[in-house]
């Protein structure tokens, strides 16, 4: 474990609507790996992970409390809207900007963040991120076209270069391959393994204990709302300290 | 592609716009070219009476065509409306078939800005009627009428109208009689008609603007809407009868009754007779055109004189008395040429009646009355 | 089996006969309209579009172009007006939706929807035209874009309530504003908020009533400027085709015809302008 975790949360209690979502929330995401934070549906992973590029507050009657550590700032007391310019995020249903075309899509964030100053180094930004998506060679003659012609597993591709044209230090997945066809889930765990490769750390919310365990360094098992373990996934993988841990690794819940 | 529709777009948009800029321009200051030399257009507003509209509209033109820096604008919302408009002071002048009533005259009268009030053009009320196969004109008298409006005359062969009518082969047919259904100056100029005609047979709780007709009840009554109303309902309907603008009329092509006047001669609705009507009831007019002309206007119907057409009535314009500089002398010029210009034969549009000489001239004191309020 | 199969047939050939019947005015109107307005234009030419009506005693009719312009110019005005009143109103109740505020405005949006427009005209006579003494084309305009606002409010607060969730998630996850959220908000939905527009727009373009009492219907002129009277086609028509002569009464059909061709051109030409945005 490295000195400084890329996320760091303390004490993290989320209340919704008045209803506990997550309690006491302690773990830490280590920086340049990929972590997985895997649970059965309802254990609040969707909402931990919005907790940290504060899209929680988005939601009416939230209440949140604790301490939310990325890169050492306590984001909880930053300004949102500065907080998510710094991190990606990659939603579980394919939602590229309907109304822009594709290299509109990917250099939106670029453009809002002043990211790039000339049209040349955006040129070159929606090149990159197209890359690393592994959408480039697909996409790179019909970049002006909307984004509806492309199949279900190229738009979330593209929403990942989208992220990635913020050029983060933080990438946010909420089950990005749930909706997507194998061969292109394929190419997106490539993809996010060449990432990792390049100092990106990478949070990826999955239900599938198979998906973590082949894609992660780190695993952080999440049930009703608490961390009931975390560890390397080699540790976690096959000597599972909890019975819950157990039991969703081998497909009961 | 999509640039393509964005482009015919902001083409579509900027013709559109250089058009509108460029008739703007040009009728900014009236359809006439003006040279630099020619004031600002003064442009006087008049609203009221729908039945004087399209001969004011020629008025205006004509007279705009003499003097172009004066524009005359009318709305024909209705006497009512009109006169509101004018006590509200957001017209220069009103049109309105029966002048004033007494209380908004005294109420105007009061004021600074005083009221003048004059009649500018006549307007009569025939008795159309439809009645397949009669040969020869039709001869009713006011009492007639108003039995048939009563309901107590129910058939075309009737005794009575056949008293009127010796020489004529009447049928043994129900008669439909046609009303307004809406309020109306026609209406009440009608039935004013027939309570100084017949008082006995209508009295005078039945005039008014619009009211319930006796002959509704025996369901022998039809109700149209505006003159356009009542004139194609006596065109549909066999054995109608109908009472109708002369104005009207005499678009459709429908026959009307002589009518009996108070002199006992069956007359013929004619600009001759109509005006001869008015000629009669001259000497009733108020001594002033400041006066209240109520009294002048029911005088004109049912008029003594043997060529007098008994159902006619007076047009009234309504004028303050005081006007802002940049407006009185329009005004004065407008009323000056109403009533010399405005009543010859090429300038009174078909169906509407000029006013005699004397009347005419009886409104020209107007122009010593009017003054400036700067 | 056979019975059904009727039955099927006998409720097909009814749902498509009543189509026909609630769709069959529209059709009349456009067949009848044209019937009675185009033969005029045809008849009249270019003069039709260029000069004021004639005095009924001209032999020829003469045009309308002081009608065209007037519903141009009020038309144009009140959107102007409207449009960001209406549009502003509309983001906030979309983005606030729980606020005091937004249910007042929303309530408000009702009623006026409900008001006779006449009330409307009645009401801008007395705050513009009675304390002025005159009778002006601001006020016309004033008294329609009222007349718009509700209208273009409720569609285009409807469009933003629209946008599916996920859109807008995306967006505020690449640190856009709230600002910028609600402007792609608003492009994604260009459909919906075009089609309010077009209402509001038609709706303006059609009135009478608030019209009566602020525009006046000034024809004798072209176009005598903001703070003049000034006609408008609804206006004329209304005024000419109550009277009995033939000049005025085919002005009044043939500037329905127009009427007519203006709200089948707006739609059309913006159903192929703004492309639907597919998702």
């Amino acid at each position: 474990m490295q000195a400084r975790p890329a996320v760091e949360i303390v004490n993290l209690n989320v209340k919704i609507g008045g209803k506990s979502i997550l309690k006491n929330v302690n773990l830490k995401v280590p920086e340049g790996t990929i972590t997985s934070i895997m649970g059965p549906s309802g254990s609040g992973k969707t909402t931990l992970l919005r907790v940290i590029n504060r899209l929680i507050d988005l939601i009416d009657d939230v209440e949140v409390s604790g301490v939310v550590r990325v890169f050492g700032n306590n984001v909880l007391e930053m300004d949102p809207y500065d907080v998510r310019k710094t991190m990606g995020m990659v939603f579980q249903m394919p939602n590229p900007f309907p109304h822009l075309s594709i290299y509109d899509n990917v250099s939106i964030g670029a453009k809002v963040n002043g990211v790039a100053r000339s049209k040349r180094e955006l040129d070159e930004i929606v090149r990159w991120a197209l890359i690393k998506a592994m959408l480039w060679d697909e996409v790179k003659d019909r970049l002006k076209d909307p984004p509806w012609r492309l199949s279900g597993g190229q738009q979330q591709r593209l929403c990942l270069a989208r992220a990635l044209a913020l050029k983060p230090r933080l990438l946010l997945l909420d089950e990005p391959t749930a909706n997507i066809d194998p061969v292109n889930t394929i190419k997106m765990e490539d993809s996010l393994r060449s990432l990792r490769e390049e100092g990106m750390t990478i949070v990826m919310v999955t239900h599938m204990p198979h998906q973590a365990v082949r894609l992660s360094d780190y695993i952080i098992m999440l049930y009703d709302g608490s961390v009931v373990e975390e560890g390397p996934t080699g540790e976690i993988a096959i000597n599972p300290r909890h019975e819950v841990t157990r039991r969703f690794l081998r497909g009961e819940i | 592609m999509a640039n393509l529709k964005l482009v015919a777009g902001v083409l579509i948009v900027l013709v559109v716009v250089g058009a509108a800029i460029m008739i703007v321009m040009r009728g900014g200051e009236g359809e006439t070219a003006q040279s630099p030399e020619t004031p600002r257009q003064v442009v006087l507003l008049g609203s009221g009476a729908t039945f004087i509209h399209p001969q004011l509209d020629k008025w205006a033109k004509e007279f705009t065509a003499i003097y172009p820096s004066i524009r005359i604008e009318y709305n024909p919302t209705g006497s009512g409306t009109g006169q509101t408009q004018f006590m509200q002071k957001v017209v220069d002048f009103a049109g309105s078939d029966p002048p004033l009533p007494a209380s908004r005259w005294a109420e105007a009268r009061g004021r600074p800005e005083g009221v003048i009030q004059m009649p500018v053009i006549l307007g009569s009320v025939v008795i159309a009627y439809n009645i397949p196969g009669l040969e020869g004109r039709l001869k009713l008298d006011g009492e007639t009428i108003a039995l048939i409006y009563k309901g107590e005359i129910e058939y075309w062969d009737d005794p009575r109208i056949k008293a009127l009518n010796p020489d004529l082969k009447l049928p043994n047919q129900k008669i439909v009689a046609v009303h307004r259904s809406d309020s109306s100056g026609t209406t009440h100029i009608f039935t004013l008609f027939l309570h100084k005609a017949a008082p006995h047979v209508w009295p005078k709780e039945l005039v008014e603007k619009a009211i319930e007709w006796p002959v509704d009840k025996t369901g022998r009554g039809l109700g149209g809407k505006g003159n356009q109303g009542v004139v194609e309902l006596v065109r549909r309907t066999s054995y109608s009868i109908g009472y109708v603008e002369y104005a009207y009329a005499v678009l459709t092509g429908l026959p009307w009754a002589l009518v009996r006047n108070v002199e006992g001669v069956f007359i013929d609705a004619t600009p001759e007779t109509i005006m001869a009507a008015a000629e009669n009831a001259y000497p009733l007019l108020p001594p002033s055109l400041e006066d209240d002309f109520n009294k002048a206007w029911e005088a004109i119907v049912y008029a003594p004189g043997k060529n007098s057409y008994p159902i006619t009535s007076f047009s009234f314009l309504i004028f303050y008395k005081v006007y802002s500089p940049d407006k009185v002398d329009a005004i004065k010029k407008f009323i000056e040429w109403v009533n010399t210009e405005g009543q010859k034969p090429k300038n009174i549009v078909e169906g509407y009646v000029p006013i005699p000489e004397s009347i005419r001239q009886y409104n020209l004191r107007a122009l010593q009355l009017i003054k400036s309020s700067g | 089996m056979d019975t059904r199969r009727l039955k099927d047939k006998i409720f097909t050939i009814t749902v498509i006969a009543l189509s026909i019947v609630a769709i069959a005015p529209v059709f009349h109107i456009i067949i009848y309209v044209s019937y009675r307005g185009l033969p005029v234009i045809v008849e009249s030419g270019l003069e039709f579009f260029t000069s004021i009506p004639n005095a009924v005693t001209d032999p020829k009719p003469g045009g309308i172009a002081q009608a065209i312009i007037g519903t141009l110019y009020l038309t144009a005005t009140a959107s102007i007006i409207a449009v960001p009143i209406a549009t502003l109103a509309a983001v906030f109740s979309s983005e606030f939706p729980r606020s005091r505020l937004t249910h007042v405005v929303r309530a408000a949006s009702r009623s006026l929807l409900e008001v006779a427009t006449i009330i409307v005209g009645m009401l801008v006579f007395a705050l513009l035209v009675l304390p002025t003494g005159r009778f002006t084309a601001v006020a016309g305009s004033v008294a329609l874009a009222i007349v718009m606002i509700p209208y273009v409010y409720t569609y285009v607060e409807l469009a933003m309530l629209s946008v599916p969730r996920t859109y807008v998630d995306a967006a505020y996850s690449l640190g856009m504003s709230r600002a910028l959220v609600i402007y792609h908000k608003l492009r994604i939905m260009r459909r919906g908020v075009v089609r309010g527009l077009m209402i509001g727009v038609t709706k303006a373009m059609g009135e009478t009533a608030p019209l009566l009492f602020t525009a006046f219907g000034a024809r004798n002129v072209l176009f005598g400027g903001p703070l003049e009277p000034i006609d408008a086609l609804p206006l004329m028509i209304f005024q000419f085709i109550q009277t009995g002569y033939d000049n005025w009464i085919k002005l009044a059909w043939g500037g329905a015809f127009i009427l007519l061709i203006s709200y089948l051109t707006l739609f059309i030409v913006t159903r192929v302008l703004v492309k639907e945005v597919k998702y």
